[in-house]
C-alpha cells in the first residue's frame, strides 16, 4: 500500500486504464465505445511519461552552457511516446470513419440494435 | 447481468495490474534502472554529434529518424483508408448539405489565419533549439486550415485546398524524407564516406545537418493530414 502511495503516477495511469476498459464493455453506444479505446490510450502514455521523471532535474533542452548529464530528466520516454500519441490518434480516426459507415447502412449506431437488424 | 461480469472482470484486471505496480521501483529516484548508459551517452555526447540543442528532437530525428519515419507511415496510411471509406469518387452536387453563412467568422478568421500560420511555421523551424518540432506545429497548421475551410462557402472560395494539389504533396514529402534519411543511413552504415550535410554552429537556426529540412517533411505531413480528417469528416468530400 506505501508503494502504491509513492508511485501515485502509475497507481492513476492504471486506474484510468480501468475506467476506459470499463467505459468500453459497459456502454451500448458505438461512439462511447471509442470514446473508452481512447482514454486507454491515455492512460498507458501517462505511466510511461512518468517513468522518465528524476527529482529535481531540469528539462533536456540546453539552454546557455551545457550541463553534465546528472542534471537533466531522461528524453528517451518522452521521445518513444510520440510514435504512440501519433498512433492512437490514426486508430481513433480509421474507427471513426467505420462507425459513419455503419451509421449509413443501418440508421443507428446503438449496438443492441444493429444485432437486431442482422437477427432477421 | 452482463454489466456486473464486465465490471467483475475489470475490478480483477485492475488488481493484477496494481499488484505489478506496487513492485515498481521509487517513483523519480535518482538509481532507477532506466538511468543507464544510454541516457547519459545521448545526453553528454548529443549536441555534438546530431547538431541540436533540444535533445529530444535529436533523438527522434536523427538517432532514431527510422521510428519517426514508419509513424509519419502510420499517419499516412491512416489517411489513405479514411480516404477509401468516406471520399465519394462520383461527382456529387456541391449545393447539399446546409452552410451556415457568418460575416463575423468569415472576417475574423481572414484576420487571424496569418497569425496562427506564422505561429505553427515558427514551432517547426525552431524544433532543434526549443520545444516543438515537426508534430507541434503541423498540428496548428493544420488547425488553421480547418478554420479556413470552416468560415468559406464550398460554393463560393475556388478551391485554394483541392484534392490533387494536397495529396501530391504529401506523397512528395513522405517520399523525399524516406530518400534523406536513406542516404544518411547508407552512408553512415556501409561507411562511403560521401559528404553530410554540415552540422553547423551549435544555435543557429540552419544547422543540426538534416534536421530542419526533416522537421519540415512532417510538419507538412501533419498539416495536410489534420486538413484531410476534417474535410472528409465533415463534408464527405476534400
Amino acid at each position: 500500500m506505501e508503494a502504491l502511495m509513492n508511485n501515485y503516477y502509475e497507481t492513476g495511469a492504471i486506474i484510468l486504464f480501468g475506467v476506459g476498459f470499463a467505459l468500453v464493455l459497459l456502454n451500448n453506444n458505438l461512439i462511447k465505445k471509442i470514446i473508452g479505446m481512447n482514454i486507454m490510450d491515455t492512460s498507458i502514455f501517462l505511466f510511461f511519461i512518468a517513468k522518465g521523471y528524476i527529482a529535481g532535474k531540469e528539462a533536456p533542452i540546453i539552454t546557455g552552457v551545457q550541463k553534465s548529464a546528472s542534471a537533466y530528466i531522461n528524453p528517451l520516454p518522452s521521445a518513444l511516446m510520440l510514435t504512440g500519441i501519433v498512433v492512437a490518434v490514426s486508430t481513433t480516426a480509421f474507427a471513426l470513419s467505420l462507425v459513419v459507415k455503419i451509421y449509413e447502412n443501418y440508421g443507428t449506431v446503438e449496438l443492441n440494435q444493429i444485432t437486431k437488424f442482422k437477427e432477421d | 447481468m452482463k454489466n456486473i461480469f464486465a465490471v467483475f472482470l475489470t475490478m480483477i484486471l485492475i488488481g493484477i495490474l496494481l499488484s505489478g505496480v506496487s513492485e515498481l521501483p521509487k517513483f523519480a529516484a535518482e538509481k532507477n534502472p532506466a538511468v543507464n548508459e544510454v541516457m547519459t551517452h545521448y545526453i553528454e555526447k548529443g549536441p555534438q554529434e546530431t547538431g541540436a540543442m533540444n535533445i529530444v528532437t535529436g533523438i527522434i530525428l536523427d538517432y532514431r529518424a527510422f521510428d519517426t519515419f514508419v509513424e509519419a507511415s502510420v499517419l499516412f496510411t491512416a489517411v489513405i483508408v479514411v480516404i477509401m471509406v468516406l471520399k465519394e469518387f462520383y461527382t456529387k452536387s456541391l449545393v447539399t448539405g446546409i452552410f451556415n453563412e457568418s460575416l463575423i467568422l468569415r472576417e475574423v478568421s481572414r484576420l487571424i489565419i496569418p497569425f496562427i500560420q506564422i505561429f505553427g511555421i515558427y514551432i517547426i523551424l525552431f524544433g532543434h533549439l526549443s520545444p516543438g518540432g515537426g508534430f507541434a506545429g503541423g498540428t496548428i497548421l493544420g488547425v488553421s486550415l480547418i478554420l479556413y475551410g470552416l468560415s468559406n462557402n464550398p460554393i463560393n472560395y475556388d478551391k485554394k485546398l483541392s484534392y490533387p494539389i494536397l495529396i501530391r504533396l504529401l506523397c512528395a514529402g513522405m517520399l523525399l524524407y524516406g530518400f534523406l534519411k536513406g542516404y544518411a543511413f547508407i552512408n553512415g552504415g556501409s561507411h562511403l564516406g560521401f559528404h553530410n550535410p554540415p552540422l553547423g554552429t551549435l544555435g543557429n537556426i540552419i544547422s543540426g545537418g538534416l534536421i530542419l529540412p526533416l522537421n519540415i517533411l512532417v510538419g507538412m505531413v501533419v498539416a495536410i493530414t489534420m486538413y484531410f480528417f476534417f474535410s472528409l469528416f465533415d463534408k464527405g468530400e476534400i
